[in-house]
């Protein structure tokens, strides 16, 4: 994992779908307030330096915050304290120091966008120098409104990722994004993956960024042995090409899937289809 | 004896007493234990003995903070948990002068005691006695080793004779609609409005739990499950079922609650817990009746699927006790986990069953939504969700691509289960709008984007005619105030007449700690109905 750090940089623009893959807007843009400006080290020395100085109070505030209990059993900041751009900074040197918990530096990566700071250009690097694979996971997950350029790279990165569960956030915060369909190559690699959550997510993504070019894929994947994977490949071919199932064996056979959710689907699809043909 | 002498006899015998309730065409003999009425079909010739059946509560508590269980101790003077039986001396002028009446235990021994003067005479290996009566009625104490037990009684001199059926009472746990008597909520920076609210509209009736005491652990739900045992002569204990959480508020209990007349009690292995174990994941239902079958106590429902879920030691025991015969949803798809994230039950006095089923809806949000501005303003969602207007939630395809996948794979399902669980038919549901988000650490699961409003507190005190509704106030507006919100709005509409309606500002410690209002506080209920009449049918053998 951490011979790939040297790539992220070279891989900030290099990340792009295939030409014939049509793609539709996802999330929000960016806030615009979140376009990096200059060094992220220089600038969050300067913002703490600043804070240091204007309001030490506020300063030591946000050095020492520490997460609140979640009831999902996670850590998560809850409190006003965290809604200042500042904070992002102070976040960011916490981040970069790195002697916080996991947990908490999960926490902290979570915090970020709730700030209204700038971080982004901050977590495309320091993510390549995280141990922890629930921070690194925290990391993809921010970027789902994060910079276009900043966001892709990022989530290529996690795609390729040695952990399962970061390659499979990479691909829902891939959905995420408007840019998403800019990771159509790797999210269509990914419907071959060993894992089958790792399937279930490039399918689910595919569908949604509605990345034409992967129904072939797609199509082989209504007989994957994973029920979940079976149900997220015929969500996807119905979003990118709605009805384009219609009398296919396919879905007559996905009607009597064992799995409920599968089998509703497959005959809604058919039913959806039968009304609508003359 | 029948479960119909049984009923026609429960006034002529003092086991009945603490309003019970017989048939008005039973004449009124407090002496009871004879009656002339014609015998049952396989009983001898001449006068039958029909005592009524004894149920009471398990022993359970500690009375005399001896720190021994009641159950183990010979009565004492503070000990109310016993059920008498008393034989009349009419009953027992018809044995032989000089004759004796036998006792025997058929079943259950060990499950229960039975005491004459303080002196235990029936129970664990004792299972015959006899004595000579004296021309004076006899009471004996009947004591209940545990939940839902039972036992039979044989009661024999010569050509009289009788079955007296023993029976514990079950565990019930509340469900939303019964009266209120007593609201906790923990105390912490940042949550001041949110206890505010409570103490202004529910007075003393509700407490502040320190978070200081309590780890800061907010979620005073998810700890405790309130239940209780009753009895009909007039025996009530309060069971306060103790996760196997065991996060900050574990301890409460003991410290708050655990009391002469009520007990804490924990199933389920704490090395084992996840988050399904929290009790947010726990509820019942209002009484329903479903195929014919009536459920006055309604039924309990949880989160599992498959081997995901609330423990199996609870759940089992929840099983066993049969009269709220629990069913199973899934609810692995939430982040958290439980059912009060996405159901509850609201009193509507005005419907047939006299409640509605509040399930979250997604297509009814999505319909909300459209029917604003684009261009409204949503401060907080902005700031804390990455939704700065109404537009940009509806303009994100996988926030909609969630919400669909939501609402077809569990929520338009789960709403089936209900249907068929609790025989509800689509007039007694109320679909409230309901936004779900992926949230980081969650792996694809979903937390409450608007805040849950179906994650609500009904309160209605003890005697009181005020109905409280206490839920998320959902922010969704720029301005601060309450009147200017479309959710709001929608909730007001879609809510029953006749309640209070309270708009919580739950959002920095418990929405974005991915709960809300529920979740977030405690009650113990008046408990209702009397399982010993109306819950008969749902025991069985017992």
């Amino acid at each position: 994992m951490w011979k790939r750090a040297a790539c992220l940089v070279i891989a900030l623009a290099a990340c792009t779908a295939s030409s014939d893959d049509r793609t539709t807007p996802t999330a929000a843009p960016p806030s615009s307030s979140n376009q990096p400006r200059g060094d992220w080290r220089a600038r969050i020395a300067a913002d703490a330096s600043e804070l240091r100085s204007s309001a030490p109070a506020h300063y030591a505030e946000l050095r020492g915050a520490a997460p609140q209990t979640t009831r999902a059993h996670t850590l998560r900041f809850t409190t006003e304290l965290i809604r200042d751009p500042r904070a992002a900074s102070v976040f960011l040197e916490r981040l970069a120091e790195g002697s916080d918990s996991a947990e908490v530096r999960a926490a902290l990566v979570e915090a970020l966008p709730r700030t209204g700071g700038i971080y982004a250009d901050a977590v495309a690097e320091l993510i390549v120098n995280e141990r922890d694979a629930a921070v690194r996971t925290a990391y993809v997950f921010t970027m789902r409104r994060a910079p276009a350029d900043l966001a892709i790279a990022v989530l290529a990165r996690g795609l390729a990722d040695d952990d399962t569960s970061v390659r499979a956030e990479s691909a829902r915060s891939a959905a995420a994004h408007t840019d998403g369909a800019r990771l159509a190559g790797e999210l269509r690699a990914a419907l071959s993956a060993s894992d089958p959550q790792l399937r279930v997510e490039a399918a689910r993504a595919l569908g949604i960024l509605r990345v034409t070019g992967a129904q072939p894929e797609l199509s082989v994947r209504l007989s994957d042995a994973s029920a979940d994977v079976r149900l997220e490949a015929l969500r996807a071919l119905d979003r990118i090409a709605p009805g384009s199932l219609t009398g296919r064996p396919a879905l007559e056979a996905l009607a009597s899937d064992p799995d409920p959710r599968v089998a509703r689907l497959a005959a809604s699809l058919a039913g959806r289809a039968t009304t609508t043909t003359p | 004896m029948s479960r119909f002498h049984a009923t026609l006899l429960c006034c002529l015998v003092g086991a009945c007493g603490g309003g019970s309730g017989g048939g008005d065409d039973v004449p009124d003999n407090p002496d009871g234990g004879l009656t002339t009425d014609a015998p049952e079909p396989d009983a001898p010739t001449g006068p039958s003995w029909m005592f009524a059946d004894v149920d009471g509560v398990p022993n359970l508590d500690d009375d005399d903070r001896s720190g021994v269980e009641d159950w183990t101790q010979a009565p004492f003077a503070t000990d109310d948990d016993y059920s008498t039986l008393t034989l009349s001396a009419e009953a027992l002028s018809l044995v032989t002068p000089g004759g004796e009446v036998e006792l025997t235990l058929a079943s259950g021994a060990d499950d229960v005691a039975l005491y004459r003067d303080g002196q235990r005479v029936l129970g664990g290996a004792t299972t015959r006695y006899a004595f000579t009566p004296a021309g004076a009625a006899i009471e004996l104490k009947v004591a209940f080793r545990d939940y839902a037990v039972s036992a039979q009684l044989v009661i024999a001199s010569g050509e009289h004779t009788d079955t007296v059926a023993l029976q514990a009472a079950p565990l019930i746990m509340n469900h939303h609609l019964q009266p209120a008597e007593a609201l906790w909520a923990t105390a912490i920076d940042g949550n001041e409005s949110f206890i505010a609210a409570y103490q202004q509209a529910l007075g003393t009736m509700f407490t502040a739990v320190p978070g200081s005491s309590v780890d800061w652990d907010v979620w005073m739900q998810d700890e405790f499950e309130f239940a209780t045992l009753t009895a009909s002569q007039g025996q009530r204990m309060d069971v306060v079922i103790d996760s196997i959480r065991n996060r900050g508020l574990n301890g409460l209990a003991q410290d708050l609650w655990v009391d002469p007349g009520t007990i804490a009690q924990t199933w389920g292995n704490p090395q084992l817990r996840t988050t399904y174990d929290s009790f947010g994941n726990l509820e019942a239902s209002p009484p329903v009746t479903v195929d014919g079958v009536a459920y006055p106590f309604g039924k309990i429902y949880y989160g599992r699927v498959g081997s995901s879920g609330m423990n199996t030691t609870l759940g089992t025991f929840l099983a066993s006790q049969k009269v709220q015969a629990p069913f199973q949803l899934p609810t692995s798809w939430l982040c958290v986990g439980h059912v009060d994230e996405m159901s509850s039950f609201v009193p509507d006095p005005s419907s047939p069953k006299g409640f509605k089923l509040v399930i979250s809806d997604t297509n009814a949000a999505w319909t909300l939504l459209s029917s604003l501005s684009s261009s409204a303003s949503l401060p907080r969602y902005g700031a804390d969700h990455g939704y700065p207007t109404v537009g940009s939630l509806l303009n994100d395809a996988s926030l909609r691509a969630v919400n669909d996948d939501v609402q077809a794979d569990y929520l338009d399902p789960i709403v089936e289960k209900f249907k068929a669980e609790l025989g509800l038919t689509e007039a007694d549901i109320i679909r409230l709008p309901s936004l779900f988000e992926q949230v980081s650490g969650c792996n694809g699961r979903v937390a409450a984007l608007i805040p849950g409003m179906v994650n609500l507190i009904i309160a209605k005190p003890t005697g009181s005619t005020t109905t409280h509704l206490f839920t998320a106030d959902p922010f969704f507006r720029a301005s601060g105030n309450q009147a200017d919100d479309p959710v709001i709005a929608a909730f007001h509409a879609l809510m029953p007449d006749g309640m209070t309606l309270h708009f919580l500002d739950n959002w920095d410690v418990y929405h974005l700690g991915l709960g809300e209002v529920h979740c977030g506080t405690n009650v113990r209920r008046t408990p209702a109905a009397t399982w010993w009449t109306d819950a008969r049918h749902l025991l069985g053998g017992n």
